[in-house]
């Protein structure tokens, strides 16, 4: 965010210090050393001081500047996506190194070629969930707790997961889920994320697995996410790249 | 805060509603007014309401204008096949400061911004593709800023532009005058290294 004449406002997370708002000086001049070593979704190396409200950056070396994400529509559509989810369920100055290490090594798929953007995506809201305590249930059914079988069963955003056909007559919010979402979102849930390895899945399943996982998310975060109307203009306008 | 002195706190509020100001330059600000001869404020006062009264943004450009349309639409001695987009009215100034470009404007009204809430809805994509229709612009040249929002919108605006018939281009990134190697972030190096020419 733009702040004074030349500064900018900036959100980082830290694998130590957890999500800080600290202020870059003069950054937004062509001249500034510092420049192109803040920019959005770079892994970078800050030294700061104390300010009296704000700590201020008073050094900046790239680690990892991800430049093919910002070649790609589609790619950066869903960087943006994964920092406001980061910003909106970690509170200011709580560290949290797991979700660290998530969201750099989704940032390093993102950038990369072998993973879908939505699936890389997918995966990381799973592991946030799960680190933030949002994890949703995608076995049992979270009225009657029989387990869940193939068939037509469905996710309540409100009861936080799956729901057999029976309680789905009477589970508020419920929506369809089909069987070969819920077989991804329960892969993506399973596996380690240093373990994800891609999977070739269908447009149709990671579409209506947006959906769901959207729903959840911002029934969680109680706001709807920008980012991912972003995400959809951005695959429709480039659909080779989602 | 200033007792009963209504119009001073009505002034230093206002002020501090200006970018960049919190209420201590607010109040610097209103109490330095006092202090000097009327005038200024007056001429101050003036300048403000017949900016606000005579500038509107052109309806071909969205540049700032006293006369619709703007003096660089009207022009014409400049290059009317050369199209340059940015993001700010600022950004016309800057490049108008340089006296290297003789082509038009269209300004976007800002980036897209996917956390803010900016979308493609919110800048003017729509009436510069429309100026592409009478087919008089040869060339697109995108200058938006170079960070990750500009680079975005430019990504997108070029999507846009592929059912035209227009060359599309994207200003130049490298180092800036004055600059040290030492300090530049790979990014900025690695584009200089890569766009180099011939000397």
């Amino acid at each position: 965010m733009d702040f004074g004449e030349a500064d900018r406002l900036l959100t980082v997370l830290s694998p130590s210090l957890g999500k800080l708002r600290v202020l870059a000086k003069g950054v937004r001049r062509p001249s500034s050393h510092m420049a192109g070593h803040v920019e959005l979704f770079a892994h970078t190396h800050l030294q700061l001081a104390r300010g009296r409200d704000l700590d201020i950056v008073t050094q900046a070396s790239t680690i990892e500047p991800f430049r093919t994400l910002r070649e790609n529509m589609v790619k950066v559509a869903h960087a943006f996506h994964l920092a406001e989810l980061c910003d909106g369920f970690l509170q200011d100055a709580d560290p949290h190194p797991a979700v660290f290490g998530l969201l750099l090594s989704t940032l390093h798929r993102l950038a990369g070629d072998d993973y879908r953007a939505s699936f890389a995506a997918r995966a990381f809201e799973l592991h946030l969930l799960r680190e933030v305590g949002y994890r949703p249930d995608l076995t049992t059914c979270l009225r009657c707790q029989s387990r869940i079988e193939p068939g037509a069963n469905s996710y309540s955003v409100s009861l936080g997961g799956t729901v057999c056909p029976q309680c789905a007559l009477t589970a508020p919010d419920a929506g369809p889920i089909s069987s070969d979402v819920l077989k991804l979102l329960r892969h993506l849930q399973r596996t380690p994320n240093d373990r994800l390895r891609p999977v070739a899945v269908s447009e149709a399943v990671l579409r209506e697995a947006e959906r769901v996982m959207r729903r959840h998310l911002e029934f969680a975060l109680e706001r709807r996410l920008q980012a991912s109307d972003f995400v959809r203009q951005a695959t429709e306008a480039m659909p080779a790249a989602g | 805060m200033y007792g009963n002195i209504e119009p001073v706190a009505r002034l230093v509020h206002a002020l501090a509603r200006l970018p960049g100001i919190g209420p201590k330059t607010a109040q610097r600000l209103a109490f330095f007014l006092l202090r000097q001869p009327l005038e200024l404020s007056q001429e101050l006062a003036e300048a403000v309401l017949s900016m606000r009264e005579t500038v509107a943004f052109c309806s071909t450009c969205f540049h700032i204008t006293a006369e619709d349309p703007c003096q660089i639409c009207r022009d014409p001695r400049r290059d009317q096949s050369l199209l340059c987009v940015v993001e700010e009215p600022l950004d016309v100034l800057a490049f108008e400061r340089t006296r290297r470009y003789r082509g038009l404007y269209h300004v976007l009204h800002g980036a897209l911004s996917p956390v803010e809430g900016i979308g493609p809805d919110d800048l003017k994509i729509g009436p510069m593709l429309g100026r592409l229709g009478s087919g008089a612009i040869q060339e697109v040249i995108l200058a938006t800023n170079p960070n990750i929002e500009g680079d975005t919108t430019a990504q997108y605006l070029m999507q846009r532009l592929k059912p035209y018939n227009v060359r599309v281009t994207q200003i130049a990134r490298g180092l800036p005058v004055g600059g040290d190697l030492e300090y530049a972030d790979e990014v900025t190096l690695g584009q200089a290294m890569e766009n180099r020419r011939d000397l």
